[in-house]
């Protein structure tokens, strides 16, 4: 009975640590080796940076970091703009998913139930074909001999072809095509929860329609909005693909820099710092985030 | 005295979902100060005559009316009446105060007076203490009261209460059931409330509608219901009966004769319960039925003097504490439900399992029924 307790006491343990166990592993350890490597200095070997601790001076390891890679960063302001440009691209691209993914959330949460699961199927039916391949499909869209010019052109509406691909246009369109199931789900997710009686309870007691949305549904969905925000935002502002593929030679996006640092130039560390402070750039909203919603609560 | 008019006036009021017809053709009306209950089992049409008066749903014919003003193609928010629904829908962002302040800040009242005024309902309610608390901290019962006073607090014409008690446990029922009637009393709204339990409607209302098929079957205080119930639909919905079918033997100056196949003939002594001029139909040779409430039913071991009896054999036993209910079986074949107030205290049972048992009850409480 005792040894049984003491079974269930400690598969509780484990089950309960296992997600933090998993952090540890595939997001914290490898972070740290990123953090760790944004210290070092740029070597043309392989690995292609200096190692943390010298061990060949004396008996004992002497460490060897530099914060050289980070004041490379500040003083040169192109790093500083595509950190700029990514969080605005991605704050944008969010705004957009809002406004477009909650009023289809609320279609869908609304349609009978036969309807609804149809519609969420055309929902996440995108993600059946490779990301990659879908991005590819918006660039035979956009370009000046695609299918948006070439109707335009033949039904008389311009004269010459219109340059879309390789714009920020083609960019946020391309980011908010891929990201919007992330913001439509969530939303959906709190909105199908939502009770129809609580929207009557606002009217009866002497709300108009649009009334009963701003004080009952908007407030009462938030967790979803919040929660779909973060899943749109975060991966937009690291995003490569859609402005490498869609994106002008030119766009600025923190995302191109630290693959051209990485592949091209070959510098790991400096692709390390600005890997590192990303990072920071989501960490912080997210703390203050949770902070205020658990002040909230 | 004037007659009284009426306050709510339901006429000839339809509603159909494509095929279904939940409401048929109703007519109702309800006073000033009522506490009116709508009963019903499921699919009854109770709760869409509800949202009907509240504005949830269009009628798809008939008239709205409450103090003379036809409220038939208001929608929700422009009508004078408040409703509390079953499952409360309490704003979960909002904290009691919010919740309570709801409707007087939709009418763009003055600050100064919607404090005042959810002041005066938060201490009506004993919610003071918990102004700033979210539903989420709240009991079932809080909850209960929160919807209440936010319900009450436009001071609407009428109260409108879906299954008001149903989400409570025993013992919180009882004590918010006169919790309640004082604030009914108190105030003076008239209450229309919906519910398919029949304790409910009996301890809470004044006055009792059955619906049955979309339609009010029968109208009237919870005694008149219980005691005088027109069919047996409502016989059987309010508490148990025992109904036999029979058919008229003789009529005589104050008593009726029936023959049942279950209990042999039986005389019935005429009552307020069967009026000859309230049930013109009946002429000898009618299909009736009968019934008698287990209550109404005295049991004994040795045949009772000077007067018919009906003998059986006790089947089964339920005791309660404060009764007992039994089912005897009759010479017949017939099983009759009786009940049994525990006066005396004691250790054995009341009544012997094995030998016969002499069943009889007042002409007078033996109710004819033609449907």
């Amino acid at each position: 009975m005792k040894a049984y307790k003491q079974r269930a006491r400690l598969w509780r343990a484990f089950v309960i640590r296992l997600p933090y166990l998993w952090l540890l592993l595939f997001f914290l350890a490898p972070f740290l080796i990123v953090f760790k490597i944004s210290f070092a200095d740029p070597v043309l070997a392989q690995p292609p940076f200096t190692p943390l601790f010298d061990w060949t001076q004396a008996g004992w390891g002497v460490l060897q970091a530099t914060l050289d890679n980070y004041r490379f960063l500040v003083s040169d302001n192109l790093y500083a703009l595509s950190y700029l440009k990514s969080i605005w691209v991605a704050a944008i691209s969010t705004l957009l998913c809002v406004l477009l993914g909650y009023p289809m959330a609320y279609g869908i949460a609304r349609a009978r139930p036969d309807v609804r699961f149809i519609l969420l199927l055309l929902v996440i039916l995108p993600f059946w074909t490779s990301f990659l391949l879908r991005v590819y499909a918006w660039m035979g869209i956009l370009s000046t001999k695609g299918l948006i010019n070439n109707a335009l052109l033949a039904l008389g509406v311009i004269d010459e072809p219109l340059q879309i691909l390789y714009t920020d246009t083609a960019v946020f369109l391309g980011i908010v095509y891929s990201y919007l199931p992330f913001m439509i789900l969530p939303l959906y997710a709190t909105l199908e929860r939502l009770d129809i009686r609580m929207l009557e309870a606002a009217s009866d007691l002497g709300a108009r329609p649009m009334t009963v949305f701003w004080d009952v549904t908007f407030p009462i969905s938030r967790p979803g909005i919040i929660a779909g925000c973060l899943l749109v935002f975060i991966p937009a502002l690291g995003e490569y693909v859609i402005p490498a593929l869609l994106g002008g030679l030119d766009s600025l996006m923190i995302g191109r820099q630290l693959y051209d640092e990485f592949y091209a130039n070959r510098d790991w560390p400096l692709a390390s710092a600005v890997a590192s402070i990303l990072l920071v750039i989501l960490v912080v909203p997210m703390m203050l985030l949770s902070r205020y919603q658990r002040a909230a609560a | 005295m004037s007659v009284r008019e009426p306050f709510i006036r339901i006429q000839g009021v339809s509603k159909h979902f494509g095929e279904v017809t939940a409401v048929d053709d109703l007519s109702l009306d309800v006073y000033q100060g009522e506490l009116f209950a709508i009963l019903g089992g499921s699919g009854s049409g109770k709760t869409t005559l509800l949202r009907l008066l509240a504005g949830f749903e269009q009628p798809s014919a008939g008239r709205i009316v409450i103090d003379d003003v036809d409220m038939t193609d208001l929608p929700a928010f422009e009508r004078p009446l408040n409703m509390m629904f079953q499952s409360y829908a309490v704003f979960p962002h909002m904290t009691v105060e919010g919740n309570i302040a709801y409707g007087l800040k939709k009418e763009s009242m003055d600050k100064a007076e919607i404090a005042s005024r959810v002041d005066e309902m938060l201490a009506l309610v004993r919610l003071s203490d918990f102004r700033h608390r979210k539903p989420h901290q709240l009991s079932g019962g809080q909850l209960q009261r929160v919807a209440l006073a936010r319900a009450l607090i436009k001071r609407p014409k009428a109260l409108l209460l879906d299954e008001p008690l149903a989400a409570l446990d025993k013992r919180l029922r009882e004590h918010t059931q006169f919790e309640l009637m004082n604030l009914q009393d108190e105030l003076g709204v008239t209450c229309i409330l919906v519910t398919h339990d029949q304790e409910e409607a009996m301890s809470l209302a004044s006055r009792i509608g059955v619906m049955d098929g979309g339609q009010i079957v029968q109208t009237g205080t919870p005694t008149e219901m219980y005691e005088y119930p027109e069919s047996r639909f409502v016989a059987e919905f309010f508490g148990t009966t025992n109904i036999f079918e029979g058919v008229v033997r003789d009529i005589g100056e104050a008593t009726i004769r029936v023959h049942t196949d279950a209990c042999g003939t039986l005389d019935l002594a005429f009552d307020l319960a069967f009026d000859m001029d309230a049930e013109p139909g009946i002429t000898v040779g009618s299909r009736v039925w009968i019934a008698v409430r287990p209550e109404k039913i005295s049991m004994s071991e040795r045949a009772p003097v000077g007067g018919p009896s009906l003998r059986g054999q006790i089947l089964r036993l339920g005791y309660y504490g404060n009764y007992s209910t039994y089912r005897v079986k009759l010479d017949t074949g017939e099983v009759l439900q009786v009940s049994e107030q525990n006066r005396a205290r004691r250790q054995a049972r009341a009544h012997d399992r094995q030998g016969h048992v002499y069943l009889s009850w007042d002409a007078k409480s033996a109710i004819l029924l033609r449907r």
